[in-house]
């Protein structure tokens, strides 16, 4: 069992999920939700986001792609709580005399946070609950023809365990994000009770000036 | 930052109960609609119809015959469905039988313009509307359908705006599925106290906002071969 020391906002026993499995607090298996502890809790110090692949990334010709995952908890929530998602994507697309050129899918909504419930004693969202396996695709449709570039989608995800509900002014299908049905938000807001970070990435290098077009993609994990 | 407190938020278990209706057009059958079983049948009935109708002259009266006999067969059957566009069509019915009317509604029998009217009536209420809002783009909007045909359907209305349509073809979920690379649409619509509910659309093609928007209120189609694909529905409870 962890103790937390509220003075020292740390815990004074070491967290069971080894010293490297928080990105955060990297090699500091003393460390307490990035000693964080006004916003963030971590009821028991082995709750961890991980994600899993239904389909692996592919790439579409000229910068395109599209990459599904689904969320999954190590350990079954006791509380319920919600994955919140930071989603950023940057755009750098030039023609071939390296003009540069705008992105057709850049509409400047790229910055958002969307989120997933995860029920009591549950480890998958209500989504995959309810049969769905595509918690969460990045897709991006070709830049086009005679352009190169590179296109970076970052996401930071965590899961919030303990929080009931999300706060004013996420909505699903909002205009402002490129979330969907999602709950989502072109405010990014602080919550509280973020167990620990998930890198979700993928970017996206291409020249389709050459004979040879190619686009490859590098994601984290 | 800005924080704000919990006590201010509003409850997804509250507000909302989270339904998800999806139509999937089977790659197989690009043109079957997959929204009911009655739907189906009809056009098997004037498929047949329409074999004899090459024979002769003679057989072709038989077969108007038999036309008049896919309407005519089931009389109860028929009542039973105008009994249920009556209960759809009346502003005091409940909630629970306007559902229960609008899933038995079996064959598309009743025109376009039936859902639009309600829809654009401020005497329904909005639970009544957005419902019967979903149910058009169901019965009359449904995949298999090209631009073309989706232009026969009618004025959308005084209810219909520009800014409710959004491209969500780069959404990170969606309640269609991404077969191929044509465009997805949300369209949001925002009824009196209405809630997060949309419907999606996705096409056969890339299609621009602007040429969709063109087609359902301009009523201008450039590529009238584009097809919907598949519909879904993103629906929240009041």
């Amino acid at each position: 069992m962890l103790t937390l020391d509220h003075r020292a906002g740390r815990f004074s026993t070491r967290d069971t999920i080894g010293a490297w499995g928080d990105l955060s607090n990297t090699g500091n298996g003393y460390a307490y939700v990035g000693n964080n502890p006004p916003t963030g809790i971590d009821p028991t110090g082995r709750q961890k986001l991980t994600l899993k692949t239904v389909e692996a990334a592919t790439p579409v010709d000229c910068g395109g792609f599209k990459w599904v995952i689904q969320w999954i908890l190590d350990a079954k929530t006791k509380t319920g709580g919600w994955i919140n998602q930071h989603v950023t994507v940057s755009f750098d697309v030039k023609d071939c005399k390296d003009n540069v050129l705008k992105h057709p899918a850049d509409d400047g909504k790229f910055n958002y946070a969307e989120a997933w419930e995860v029920k009591k004693n549950q480890t998958i969202t209500t989504y995959a609950q309810g049969g769905e396996t595509d918690d969460d695709t990045y897709s991006l449709t070709a830049a086009g023809d005679c352009t190169k570039g590179k296109v970076v989608v970052a996401g930071v995800a965590d899961f919030h365990e303990g929080l009931v509900a999300l706060p004013a002014g996420y909505k699903a299908n909002n205009p402002d994000t490129h979330a969907g049905m999602l709950p989502s938000t072109a405010n990014i807001v602080e919550l509280g009770g973020r167990t620990r970070h998930m890198d979700h990435n993928i970017v996206a290098t291409w020249n389709c000036c050459t004979r040879n077009k190619a686009t490859a993609l590098k994601t984290t994990p | 930052m800005v924080t704000r407190r919990l006590s201010d938020s509003w409850s997804m278990h509250d507000k909302a109960r989270r339904l998800i209706l999806q139509r999937r057009l089977p790659l197989s059958h690009p043109k079957k609609r997959v929204f009911s079983t009655d739907i189906a049948a009809r056009p098997r009935c004037f498929a047949s119809c329409g074999a004899v109708v090459l024979r002769s002259f003679g057989l072709a009266v038989l077969c108007f015959a038999t036309v008049c006999d896919c309407h005519d067969a089931n009389p109860r059957i028929q009542s039973a469905g105008t009994a249920r566009l009556r209960a759809i069509a009346d502003a005091s019915t409940r909630d629970t039988d306007l559902i229960r009317a609008i899933h038995s509604l079996g064959a598309v029998n009743e025109p376009a313009s039936f859902w639009t009217a309600i829809i654009g009536n401020p005497e329904f209420s909005s639970t009544h509307r957005r419902r019967c809002l979903f149910a058009f783009f169901r019965r009359h909007a449904y995949a298999g359908i090209t631009l073309n045909e989706l232009l026969q359907v009618g004025s959308v209305g005084e209810w219909f705006d520009d800014d409710q349509i959004v491209d969500m073809t780069h959404a990170s979920k969606v309640p269609v599925s991404r077969v191929g690379r044509g465009s997805i649409y949300a369209f949001r619509p925002e009824l009196p106290s209405s809630n997060d509910s949309a419907v999606y659309l996705r096409f056969s093609v890339t299609i621009s906002k602007e040429e969709l928007i063109s087609v359902l209120c301009a009523k201008v189609v450039r590529r009238p071969e584009v097809r919907i694909e598949e519909t879904g529905c993103a629906e929240f409870e009041d």
